[in-house]
């Protein structure tokens, strides 16, 4: 027998730091052949609850989702998978990682998910801040060239 | 006139092209870096708005001049297609040294203040500070707002809070309120409201109807003190808040409104700006340093809606509240700015210096400014442009602009072998007449080799300009060939035609200065998502590589060859040319039968084989002629056609031709001008791509946006997705760490 910490946690599967409610700690049995990433558990009918979709078990050190619960008369089977997230939170924060998306805002790097109308612009225009062209009058305004030596 | 004494002196006031001091929003961050070796003993503070973007600004230093600190800016964005508008704004506040001051604290005259509207309740702005000892001070405040803000019903209103107090005598006075509204209008421009009368004190200052037609970008009627109010004998001010309470007239009712305060006084106001010493003891004592001040600044619209716009200390909830910024924002439609300096003295707390700050504001929400010191501090005070970033950025170098990155233009004058003439319309058309009518050689000049004597073989060309071009002072003869031009060519005691020179050969023209600057900060600044072109009078239209000029400025400056009229467009990355367009500029007058001149001189010259040639040529002279007669010449064909008969004989011919020969030239006006209709201006022409709205909250925390960081994942929070990562110090199997970098590579919350 093994114990497992039971309870139920509602962040999304992809949240890192998930928040564990962790209800009650339950005895269970190892549903041999147990695959540790994918364990089966048996316990007694009467200590799981409709909430419960999560468990801790210090056994494996392993947080893990509850897949299915199936009814066996006086127990039930928990299939278990493991929830590498949150069971390695920890370390995950030392390691060195290259984000290519992140929640912050539009950056340099083009983003090809970003709706944008390419279809269709707007116009802004600025003039430069001179009109060194412009003259009031054209009063001097032919140019006459001749050949000349003086 | 400019008070210098008031002002500083007027060669240190900046250009509205310096922009000092320059704000960078980054989504809700404002920052400006003052540098560290700059003695400051300053606190300012400023405000800008406009219907999209709100900020303001507090920097102070600690009397000793040497620490320095910067409060950020909650700058609250509105997602709003709206096109933002040019705000401007300034507020002064400033004090004079040897001005009498006044020792009694004068009551108010309630007979002479003027009630606006008996049912207007008043919105304060509040201002305080710890002014001087005996010192006499003028505050001068400038409101802008849309031209739609209600005159009449609106209005500013002036309250000095007085009351006597056991600190009477050490603090200071205010003689003079000078006030000035502007109104933007639809055409984009400024005007000033006028005012008829203005009160301190519990009364009213009316801004009327009517508006001047004062433009606010005439700097100098910043100087114009337009509404003097002498307050008599002054009216002085408190010691622990000397406060100048200027209430802005609205419908608004304050009651209710959380904002509501009350001041020491007991007079119930919702405080606008504030410049305020912290409140303790130590702000009267000598001994102790002085510490912080604070600013908070509120901004009203023509519904009277008051909010604060910031808040730099976090004082009781007595004093200040706090507001929803953002909310306001969405109908700001005027706004009051502040912009307020002061030095802090030890031993009395004084003003010692005063500033002030002409802000103008783009549609990108950063300020541009003119900055003038104070009277006893003729050197500037020069902020670093430099944009803090607190966000992670993808990654940069250090690298920056080096080496010969400067380019000089010159202008050539081309002196030798030819000779240009800046004529007026009617000078060319005497000298088209000239030629048209034909030149007499002399009998003289016949016996002799005729060639090189026909003054239309001197011509080189004659361009129009849709412009004046260069030209001497001093008038010459025109001469052709040493031949002069005569206003009337038959009549050799003409007076002759009169032009003055070119001066220039080639000039430099300049456009100006424009800078290339990002408006979204991320990708959509370039292409595809925007571009951007350079609209070259006279040239052609440059596609501007935004790779290239973002965040740089960019120089146009047009070299015209006026001997050609072609014009040459250099395009300057900074002070580095890096391009050249050419165009053309001058539009040549056609010199027609030119061709004709020559074979007449051909026909003249060849005197043996003279009967043959013409009985050849009459027909083709004939043919010429007819064709220089259909055609359209300015000047007169008819000695053309008369020729023509005189030249049925032979001997008629050949005497005509030795005599009369024309020199037969069409002038067409004809010339391509349709370039001279179009826009001088050179202007840059942007195309962006629309934004369609959509929730970028839940974008960023579903999708994510593109991004290029490196770290360690803790120091990233939120929405991840990771394209790398090294999973080291993790005791985990192997099927376990493909999956952490399955989940991690398709996006996890941090």
């Amino acid at each position: 027998m093994i114990d497992i910490k039971i309870g139920n946690v509602t962040d999304d599967n992809k949240v890192i730091h998930k928040t564990f409610n962790e209800r009650a700690t339950i005895a269970g049995e190892i549903n041999f052949p147990c695959d540790i990433l994918n364990p089966e558990l048996i316990v007694s009918r009467e200590t799981i609850m409709n909430t419960d979709n999560y468990c801790y078990i210090p056994y494996f050190g392993r947080y893990y989702f509850i897949n299915n619960i199936t009814f066996n008369g006086k127990t039930k089977i928990l299939q278990l998978s493991v929830d590498v997230l949150k069971t390695y939170e920890n370390e995950l924060q030392n390691c060195d990682v290259t984000v290519i998306r992140d929640n912050d805002k539009p950056t340099y790097i083009v983003d090809d998910k970003l709706p944008i109308n390419t279809n269709n612009y707007y116009i802004e225009g600025k003039y430069l801040p001179n009109n060194p062209l412009y003259t009031d009058g054209k009063d001097h305004n032919i140019l006459l060239g001749v050949i000349s030596s003086n | 006139m400019v008070n210098e004494n008031y002002y500083g002196a007027k060669d240190t006031w900046l250009t509205p092209l310096d922009y000092l001091p320059y704000i960078k929003r980054t989504k809700n961050i404002l920052t400006l870096n003052i540098p560290k070796n700059t003695e400051l003993d300053k606190t300012i503070s400023f405000v800008c708005t406009d219907k999209n973007f709100c900020g303001n600004y507090v920097t102070y230093a600690r009397s000793n001049g040497n620490e320095i600190k910067e409060y950020a800016v909650d700058i609250y964005d509105i997602d709003n297609t709206e096109e933002k508008f040019l705000y401007h704004y300034i507020f002064r506040g400033y004090n004079l040294t040897g001005e009498k001051g006044y020792s009694d604290v004068k009551d108010w005259n309630y007979d002479v203040w003027y009630e606006d509207a008996t049912d207007a309740t008043y919105q304060n702005i509040s201002f305080y500070s710890s002014f001087g000892k005996n010192e006499n001070i003028k505050l001068c405040i400038f409101v802008t707002a849309y031209s739609s803000f209600p005159t009449g019903g609106n209005s500013i209103s002036v309250d000095i809070d007085t009351y006597n107090t056991e600190y009477k005598n050490n603090y200071p006075y205010v003689t003079n309120i000078y006030c000035r509204m502007y109104f933007l209008e639809s055409d984009g421009k400024y005007r000033v409201a006028e005012v008829n009368d203005l009160r301190i004190g519990n009364g009213v200052l009316n801004f009327p109807t009517a508006k001047k037609n004062y433009y606010f970008s005439d700097i100098d009627y910043l100087d114009k003190i337009l509404y003097n109010i002498n307050y008599g004998n002054g009216a002085q001010l408190n010691d622990a808040y000397a406060s100048l309470s200027i209430f802005l007239n609205s419908n608004h009712d304050a009651e209710g409104d959380d904002r509501l305060c009350t001041g020491v006084s007991g007079r119930r106001y919702i405080p606008c700006i504030g410049f305020f010493p912290q409140i303790t003891e130590d702000i009267i004592s000598t001994n102790k340093t002085f510490t912080e001040k604070g600013v908070k600044v509120y901004i009203s619209d023509p519904q009277g809606i008051d909010t604060l716009c910031y808040r730099c200390i976090d004082l009781t909830d007595n004093y200040w509240i706090k507001n929803d910024f953002y909310e306001f924002c969405k109908k700001q439609t005027a706004y009051f700015g502040m912009f307020f300096v002061t030095s802090v003295n030890n031993i009395n707390l004084s003003l010692v210096d005063t500033n002030t700050f002409l802000g103008i504001m783009d549609k990108n929400g950063i300020t541009h400014g003119e900055y003038s010191s104070g009277y006893d501090n003729v050197k500037q005070f020069n902020f670093d442009i430099d944009l803090i970033d607190t966000e992670k950025k993808i990654p940069e170098t250090e690298e920056k602009d080096s080496g010969d990155l400067t380019t000089n233009l010159n202008t050539y004058n081309l002196t030798s072998g030819q000779r240009y003439y800046a004529m007026v319309e009617s000078n060319f058309n005497d000298v088209i007449k000239f030629i048209n009518l034909g030149y007499r050689p002399t009998l003289e000049e016949l016996s002799i080799d005729f060639k090189g004597k026909n003054p239309v073989d001197y011509i080189v060309n004659a361009l129009i300009y849709p412009f004046d071009i260069p030209y001497s002072y001093e008038l010459y003869n025109v001469t052709l060939g040493g031949i002069n031009v005569l206003k009337s060519p038959y009549d050799e005691n003409s007076e002759v035609v009169k032009a003055q020179y070119l001066t220039n050969s080639t000039q430099l023209f300049d456009f100006g200065t424009i800078a290339i600057t990002p408006k979204y900060n991320d990708f959509r600044d370039y292409e595809p998502f925007t571009r951007c072109e350079l609209q070259l009078p006279f040239c052609n239209t440059y596609v501007i590589d935004l790779k290239k000029f973002m965040g740089k400025n960019l120089t146009v400056k047009y070299s015209i060859d006026f001997p050609t009229g072609s014009c040459s467009a250099y395009i300057f990355l900074n002070d580095l040319v890096v391009d050249i367009v050419n165009g053309q500029i001058g539009y040549s007058i056609p010199l027609n039968g030119l061709a004709q001149g020559e074979y007449q001189n051909q026909i003249i010259n060849s005197k043996f084989r003279l009967d043959q040639t013409l009985i050849n040529t009459f027909s083709n002279f004939t043919n010429t002629a007819t064709n220089i007669i259909s055609g359209n010449v300015t000047g007169t064909i008819n000695s053309i056609g008369n020729n023509l008969t005189d030249i049925s004989r032979g001997e008629q011919i050949t005497y005509n031709l030795k005599h009369t020969a024309p020199n037969i030239s069409s002038i067409s006006t004809a010339s391509p001008l349709c370039s001279f209709s179009q826009d001088y201006r050179a202007r840059l022409v942007f195309y962006r791509s629309k934004n369609p709205n959509f929730d970028k909250t839940i974008y960023g925390s579903t999708v994510g946006y593109a991004c290029l960081k490196f770290g360690k994942l803790s120091s990233f929070s939120g929405f991840l997705v990771i394209s790398n990562i090294k999973l080291d110090n993790i005791n985990c199997t192997d099927t376990e760490k493909n999956m952490l970098k399955n989940l991690l590579t398709s996006g996890v919350y941090n």
